[in-house]
């Protein structure tokens, strides 16, 4: 008799006897997801082009961050003199300093949130998974420091310290963190009355574990999402303290700052404005559409 | 017959409420309102009530997952709270529990391997890798799971494998008590019989003995020897199945019993439902006296003024009313 | 008899990315005047896809085919304001989750007073009374009271109720409950049943009752479909359904709950195996793998729905074999 074996099982096993169904893990399932998402991986590859070129344009070019050229002020972009994205009004070259610039933005997002990132994770964990009274007083630091206007704060620091672009890393991601530690907490907080962490205990787990294994894993998801979010917002962050006037000194340079200098000669050169406000609007797209993606993806995997 | 597995004396959950200001008093739910039992080793007891009756708290308290605000619960003659914290912790592998909504209650993080494996890496240091995963992917067979199937994750099963990975992993450490919160509520009726059949067989198997904590009255008749009745945190009747069902003193366990709805047209039919009056009342503020009593439609003077006691009435059949002589 | 519903072949589909995945599939039956239906299935059954189709009410990639007749009328996948207009006054529908039927920011009076003032015209003092006398006969206790109150002031079974009397406010022809005492407690669950009864017996409103519990069934119930994977297997009278039942799923859930009158030593027969999923159906009857009389012909092709008796239909080639 040919019984529909299989079907006894259940569903599950006809896939497995199906065969090639490799177990796949909530990562590997949400890779595939985001790897099914077309403007997602778009995204990456174009913030990967991006990184690339801040790294290695440079190199293309026969000049330097610091040369100046006087007899090319406000060249125009052309492809005869070498300058391919023009001269500033200094006669520097724009190419050169728009990825240069692209370094320094791109590091100090990447920097800042994992400085964000470290201490948002040890703090908010903390809070949510101890709970009470500890928590009700961390939590209530974390409003005082919020209440901080962001300018307010580092311009104390600036003049305290003077300018220096490690100030900048850490101002900004000392501040960023208090949004990382109340999503953090929330989310612990949640993942705390789950069910399965009341198994962990009652099979006698100690609680460094149940935090490892339980509690970390479960909160990370949307942590990684809120990171691909707010690394674009710190790049802003740092463009409009530059645009103040209070961020990268000369003659390092960023993207907030090319873009401060271009909208000063946005009637005689507006391709100072453009090469790195293009850049820095490319870059933010490229963030929050793989931010999206990565949101989609765990949202769907973790069902 | 041997001593009590458990014994849980004069336990109460009151759960703090913040307060309304400065001034007023502290309010607190009370969930689990002054409960005595005993449990016997390999014995089924089921704990019925509806939603509010504090039948999830007293599964907890007893396994210290919630701390008891008064009360002791004592197992082989060691009260619980008392032991330090290690060897509570020591303990845990002979008490274990499962839980209504079977996904929720596995991480999805793990597979089903380290599931199922991780009370034995807790408790059975001697163990190697192998013969863990050896232990595992046995039990994994014996509550009808494909051993195959041991790095897959959560999400890949259905609620009713899920409720067997659930079982695997309380059951490996061979406990001598499970706690069963609502452990069919939420599968399908095609599905609700194969795990009480699994539960049962495995009770049959190991001589564990079962809190089966439920609603439903004819799971709770097809799972257990005795049947504890709860309403607002307070027990209102014990007996055995068959006094039980056959005999209710409560008028409570009365009502609960006319009102279970039975697959049977002629039967459901031609039966008298008893109504109870009003809603449930709050926790917070329970009735005085017998707190049935806003609801009871035997209330008399005695029953609001009196709290009753847990008295015997036939042997083993201890019903908490006033008036159950004039059944 | 004219039936008031009359289903026809009823098919939904989902478009789940580049694959449709049939919910339900050629579902057909009557529905008399006053008649009470119960529809039995477990999760994935389509047992309440089917009805949120009849309505369109089904999510945006579901699509629906075949007939549905509403007293001689096709209503199925007609215009969104006649849908809309015959939702509220002549096909009511209610849900597990009474909460989420309420708007929580209105007074219930208020929201049962609209419900007349728009689809009946009243004014509002005349609907008031209406409303108020709609609290008394689903037995709210001092209704002038509860008028007043909001939705997250009432208990799950008071709300239950004030869903039933906004469901019957305007003397509907047909009330569908989907799993509406499923969250309820016992107790509170027999109050919501005998208020649905009272109903039946004392209006021309047909019920649909949308429910995984046969003893819910049993009690209430004129007629009985039960659904498997999207069809129907049987369907029949109570009577028929519990005491004569034909099709192997339906003598295996009937089996395979606890009784209070079965003797609870001898162990339950249960149904082995999972339900289907739906993206993978079997070719012939989707019962074939759990099924203890299956020959070889169930997996050739999907039985038709046969009659074996005058009100008796049966989705199996084997109903008459002996059990």
């Amino acid at each position: 008799m040919s019984r529909p074996e299989a079907q006894l099982l259940g569903s599950e096993s006809v896939a497995a006897a199906g065969g090639g169904h490799v177990s796949a893990s909530m990562w590997r399932q949400a890779g595939r997801r985001f790897a099914a998402n077309r403007v997602a991986m778009a995204s990456l590859f174009t913030l990967g082009l991006i990184a690339l070129a801040c790294l290695f344009a440079p190199l293309l070019s026969p000049h330097t961050l610091e040369d100046t050229y006087w007899e090319y002020i406000l060249v125009p972009p052309s492809l005869e003199n070498s300058h391919w994205f023009g001269t500033d009004a200094n006669g520097r070259d724009l190419f050169v300093r728009v990825f240069h610039g692209g370094r320094i933005s791109l590091a100090i997002g990447v920097l800042t949130t994992l400085v964000a990132l470290t201490i948002g994770l040890a703090y908010g964990a903390t809070a949510g998974f101890v709970g009470g009274k500890t928590d009700g007083v961390m939590m209530r630091a974390v409003d005082v420091l919020y209440s901080l206007p962001l300018l307010f704060f580092i311009i104390i620091l600036v003049t305290v310290f003077g300018r220096n672009i490690w100030l900048i890393f850490l101002s900004i991601g000392a501040l960023e963190w208090l949004t990382m530690s109340r999503i953090v907490r929330g989310q612990t907080l949640s993942v705390r009355r789950k069910e399965y962490v009341e198994s962990a205990y009652a099979i006698g787990l100690p609680a460094g574990a149940i935090l490892r294994r339980y509690i970390v894993p479960n909160v990370i998801g949307p942590v990684i999402v809120y990171v691909t979010l707010l690394i674009p917002t710190n790049i802003v962050v740092e463009s409009y303290l530059s645009f103040l006037g209070l961020g990268v000194q000369e003659p390092l340079t960023s993207w907030g700052l090319l873009i401060s200098q271009g909208a000063e000669e946005l009637q005689v050169a507006p391709w100072l404005l453009l090469f790195p406000a293009t850049l820095l609007s490319l870059t933010m797209f490229c963030f929050n559409f793989i931010g999206d993606g990565l949101r989609d993806a765990l949202d769907a995997a973790q069902r | 017959m041997s001593g009590p597995l458990l014994q849980v004396d004069g336990l109460k959950v009151h759960y703090p409420l913040p307060r309304r200001s400065w001034f007023a008093e502290r309010q607190s739910v009370k969930a689990v309102d002054d409960v005595s039992f005993k449990l016997y080793p390999g014995e089924a007891l089921g704990v019925v009530g509806e939603t509010g009756c504090g039948k999830s708290s007293l599964g907890r308290a007893i396994l210290q997952l919630v701390a008891p605000t008064a009360g002791k619960v004592v197992w082989l003659g060691r009260s619980l709270a008392d032991l330090p914290r290690a060897e509570l912790a020591a303990l845990r592998g002979e008490l274990q529990l499962i839980f209504q909504d079977p996904l929720s209650s596995l991480n999805p993080r793990m597979t089903i391997g380290d599931l199922i494996g991780e009370p034995l890496q807790l408790h059975r240091k001697d163990l190697s890798r192998d013969q863990v995963r050896q232990h595992v992917q046995d039990m994994m067979a014996r509550v009808g799971l494909v051993p195959e199937m041991i790095s897959r994750y959560p999400n890949e099963f259905s609620g009713g494998q899920c409720q067997r990975i659930s079982i695997a992993r309380a059951m490996i450490l061979r406990p001598k008590l499970l706690v069963c919160d609502e452990p069919v509520s939420a599968l399908d009726v095609s599905i609700q019989a194969q795990v009480l059949n699994l539960l049962k067989a495995l009770q049959a198997e190991t001589g564990v003995a079962l809190i089966f904590i439920s609603h439903d009255l004819s799971v709770v008749r097809y799972m257990c020897q005795r049947v504890l009745v709860m309403y607002l945190g307070r027990i209102m009747e014990v007996a055995d199945r068959q006094r039980l069902f056959q005999a209710p003193l409560h008028p409570y366990t009365q009502a609960l019993l006319s009102a279970v709805p039975e697959p049977d047209p002629r039967r459901q039919r031609g039966k008298t439902i008893v109504e109870l009056e009003g809603d449930l009342p709050s926790p917070i503020n329970p009735p005085s006296g017998c707190v049935f009593h806003t609801r009871c439609g035997k209330a008399a003077p005695a029953c609001v003024s009196q709290r009753p006691t847990l008295e015997r009435a036939f042997g083993a059949h201890q019903v908490a009313c006033h008036r159950w002589r004039d059944t | 008899m004219i039936p008031v519903l009359s289903v026809k072949d009823l098919t939904v589909q989902f478009a789940l990315g580049p694959r449709q995945v049939i919910a339900v599939n050629g579902l057909s039956f009557d529905l008399g005047p006053g008649e009470c239906l119960g529809v039995v299935g477990e999760s994935g059954s389509g047992k309440s896809q089917s009805f949120l189709a009849m309505l369109g009410l089904l999510a945006r990639n579901g699509s629906a085919a075949g007939s549905v007749r509403f007293k001689g009328k096709e209503i199925l996948n007609a215009p969104k304001a006649q849908l809309q207009r015959l939702r509220g006054e002549r096909i009511s529908m209610m849900f597990q989750d009474a909460l989420s039927g309420l708007t929580p920011n209105l007074r219930i009076g208020r929201q049962l007073e609209e419900v007349l003032m728009v689809h009946r015209g009243l004014s509002r003092a005349r609907a008031r009374q209406r409303a108020l006398n709609m609290l008394e006969i689903v037995k709210i206790p001092e209704p002038e009271q509860r008028y007043n109150a909001y939705p997250f002031e009432l208990s799950g079974g008071m709300r239950q109720r004030v869903m039933i009397a906004l469901a019957l406010l305007c003397k509907p022809d047909v009330l569908i409950c989907d799993e509406p005492t499923t969250a309820l407690d016992v107790t509170v669950q027999a109050q919501v049943l005998k208020l649905l009864d009272d109903t039946r017996r004392h209006t021309d409103t047909a019920i649909i009752l949308i429910t995984h519990d046969l003893g819910v069934v049993a009690g209430l119930c004129d007629r009985v479909l039960i659904m498997y994977a999207g069809r129907a297997v049987e369907t029949g009278s109570v009577e028929d359904i519990f005491y004569q039942a034909a099709h192997p799923y339906t003598r295996g859930l009937l089996r395979s709950v606890p009784r209070l009158d079965a003797d609870p030593e001898q162990p339950l027969p249960a149904i082995s195996g999972h339900p289907p999923i739906l993206e993978n159906l079997p070719a012939g009857c989707a019962f074939a793998g759990r099924c203890d009389r299956y020959i070889q012909r169930c997996a050739a092709g999907v039985p038709e729905l046969r009659q074996v008796a005058a009100s008796h239909g049966v989705a199996c080639l084997r109903a008459e074999a002996a059990p």
